[in-house]
């Protein structure tokens, strides 16, 4: 069957409603849905749900002689198929043009990143080695196949257990799983693709994109990243002309949620095997969820005014408004080294520095803040210092709030809570930046923190919530970063 | 097994047999095979209060059977020579003719765009042949048919869901249209066309009609609250 196609009134409908920064389904431009993973009874069976998109993925072994030019590591073979449940556009057995280049997608992003290490997939050299085949299957497709899948299989790699073998002389045994505990597949790292559609010739950038939004979009970008912020993989489509300075800005972003997404996958991962260790049965029956109109989703509306969490939000802070006090964002703390009084760098413990802000400027920000406050109008005298990325949060910000003369937006809501931490305390100071001390890497790393983070720095003594997180307590390689960042 | 009225049937389910004295209209979801009426499709066996004329209602269906005399909602896909091909949601794509608009001459095409969305009647939806519409009446006048205005959006929703909303007493139109003024064309087909002055007035019409499917009167008149007051923030 034909798609069909899409009348006049929904395409400038999306676009006019892009124009005032508002989607079809509630969420902000740069907000994501909601990711789901659900495992099956079997070892490398996933299905991944991001909002109502759903894929699943399978992986399977078997042994298979190596290819002449590379005698001694594994095969990988990735495979998406897209059949007519997914979508009744969705022709079975031909592969259209989508599939082949979520197919290549894939495979640059999991095959060419070279995540799976194929070496310990070899058995004895030029004769036997593993063929791990990753099967791919979208199950509904409502937006973002390239997010769904690329997570799906990378999943249900980490998931997979293969066979154990010995090799004795010539003999090789493939072990039965009752008699040896399979093993997995090692990966070296968790590369993901990140996906934004591009409208107006760039102007407008959404994460996330439905299916509808794709097909009124201009351009996507997709990023293959994974949790160092490594570019693994890039795919520019459409005819939207972007920018060095636009991938630069979204590649920071995807690198963000790439980091999210993998320690998201990382805890269902244990959460699974913690169930198994324990006894406890794992099946996809248990994503059916009876109280749901719709199994393996939420009575969430494909057109909504806002997300449910943001209704959620909203509750919190009509709670807070009550209270009737004068609360400042303190979003500004974050730039004050640029201002007259110096920054003084605090150690916080072995390794770690805190660049801190002078209470006195605290309270001169503060005062100047609460007069752009009364005079109603809100706003922010954000710098070039902090990233574009969050200037632009920013701008986007104080648009809404302009708009609506009260603030709404989560991370005002935070820095509520946040400036209500510091009245209790308020020798608390600031937390600017991470500076990496520790003799270990040449390289000086300097990370900037967003609101969110100040919360968490103020509590945990500094340690943002970034990349550098996971370094501080993995024993993985030091600093692989790729993209510059903003040092001071 | 005898089947009576506001049993669930399956396809292929014998519910009786022609009474050819009796003056019975077959809706749709029934068919008679040889003298034996059968049902063809999956729902409940009804028969409407007022007249002989029985039928199966699919609740949730989400694809749409052409049924002569129902208004719909489509969108034109092509021009070629003198019909218009509209898509309706239907197995196969119906077809417009150019002469089938008010004061539509040979020499006066209507102005139709492919894209556009046309509000029209089925005048023919047999099994065996292609759909055709019409936007005028017996008496060539356009009514509320025809090419709809710029502007708006057209979504989708489940057949039941559009059944419901026009039942002349369902309240959600009227709640909703003490504080919003819009703007709304409900076809049979499951397709839906909303305009409202700003774009979040439009979403929350949209929404709210999404919304509830599955309510009570109460509880529609509890949504529609809460979805005014989260319009008040937009």
């Amino acid at each position: 069957m034909k798609e069909s196609i899409l009348s006049i009134s929904e395409k400038t409908f999306i676009l006019s409603a892009l124009s005032e920064t508002r989607r079809l389904d509630g969420r902000k431009l740069d907000e994501f849905r909601p990711m789901k993973i659900h495992f099956g009874s079997d070892w490398g069976c996933c299905i991944v749900t991001l909002g109502q998109t759903k894929v699943i993925a399978q992986v399977s072994c078997e042994v298979q002689q190596p290819k002449p030019t590379r005698p001694n590591e594994g095969l990988l073979l990735l495979f998406v198929e897209l059949s007519p449940m997914g979508a009744p556009h969705f022709e079975a057995g031909r592969q259209s043009d989508l599939a082949v280049q979520l197919n290549r997608l894939l495979e640059k992003c999991i095959k060419d990143s070279r995540c799976v290490d194929l070496e310990s997939l070899c058995i004895t050299a030029e004769e036997k080695v593993w063929a791990v085949r990753v099967d791919v299957n979208i199950l509904n497709h409502e937006g973002n196949l390239v997010d769904a899948a690329s997570l799906a299989a990378l999943t249900a790699l980490s998931h997979f257990r293969r066979p154990d073998v010995t090799t004795t002389g010539e003999q090789t045994i493939i072990h039965d799983p009752a008699e040896r505990d399979p093993i997995p597949i090692t990966l070296h790292h968790h590369p993901v693709c990140v996906s934004y559609a591009v409208f107006d010739k760039g102007n407008h950038v959404i994460a996330d994109p439905t299916a509808i939004e794709e097909r009124v979009s201009e351009g996507q970008i997709v990023f293959g990243v994974n949790a160092y912020r490594e570019l693994c993989g890039l795919h520019l489509g459409g005819n939207a002309p972007i920018t060095l300075e636009m991938v630069n800005k979204y590649a920071t972003r995807a690198a963000k949620r790439a980091l999210e997404l993998v320690t998201q996958m990382k805890k269902a991962l244990a959460e699974d095997l913690k169930n198994r260790i324990s006894g406890i049965e794992v099946g996809f029956r248990d994503c059916i969820d009876s109280n749901n109109r719709l199994s393996l989703g939420k009575d969430n509306f494909q057109i909504q005014l806002f997300t449910p969490d943001f209704k959620k939000e909203r509750a919190k802070r009509a709670s807070n408004i009550d209270v009737k006090e004068e609360k400042i964002n303190d979003e500004v703390m974050d730039d004050s080294s640029e201002d007259d009084s110096e920054p003084v760098i605090v150690s916080v413990g072995k390794g770690s520095a805190e660049l801190v802000n002078q209470k006195k400027q605290d309270m001169k920000l503060r005062r100047k803040r609460k007069l752009q406050n009364d005079e109603g109008g809100k706003e922010y005298d954000v710098d070039e210092s902090s990233s574009s990325e969050e200037s632009d949060n920013l701008d986007k910000e104080s648009e809404d709030t302009r708009k609506n003369g009260e603030p709404m937006s989560d991370s005002e809501i935070q820095v509520v809570a946040e400036y209500k931490g510091t009245e209790n305390k308020p020798n608390e100071n600031k937390v600017i930046a991470n500076i990496e001390l520790s003799g270990d890497s040449e390289e000086e790393e300097t990370v900037l923190l967003h609101g969110e983070d100040l919360k968490n720095g103020s509590t945990e003594k500094g340690r943002g919530r970034c990349p550098k997180e996971e370094k501080m307590e993995g024993d993985e390689p030091h600093s692989r970063g790729w993209y510059s960042k903003p040092t001071w | 097994m005898h089947i009576t009225v506001g049993d669930v049937v399956l396809p292929g389910d014998l519910i009786g047999e022609q009474d050819e004295l009796k003056k019975v209209v077959y809706g749709p979801g029934l068919r008679v095979h040889q003298n034996q009426i059968y049902a063809v499709t999956s729902g409940i066996f009804k028969k409407k209060p007022d007249a002989n004329y029985y039928y199966v209602d699919t609740f949730h269906q989400k694809r749409y059977v052409p049924v002569r005399s129902e208004d719909v909602l489509g969108v034109v896909t092509n021009k070629s020579g003198d019909i218009f091909k509209v898509d309706i949601g239907s197995s196969e794509q119906a077809s417009l003719s150019y002469l089938a608009f008010e004061g539509a001459t040979k020499k006066n095409r209507p102005d139709i765009q492919v894209g556009d969305l046309v509000f029209a009647k089925l005048v023919v939806a047999s099994r065996d042949m292609e759909p055709e519409l019409v936007c005028v009446d017996s008496y060539g006048k356009k009514g509320k048919l025809g090419p709809l205005p710029e502007g708006g959006f057209v979504f989708s929703c489940s057949l039941n869901l559009v059944r419901k909303i026009l039942k002349k007493d369902y309240p959600l139109f009227n709640v909703l249209g003490k504080d919003i003024s819009y703007e709304i064309s409900v076809g049979m087909n499951g397709k839906v066309w909303v305009k409202a002055a700003t774009i979040p007035q439009t979403i929350a019409v949209c929404n709210a009609i999404l919304a509830a499917e599955h309510k009570t009167k109460d509880e529609i008149d509890e949504m529609s609250k809460q979805i005014l007051k989260m319009l008040a923030y937009c």
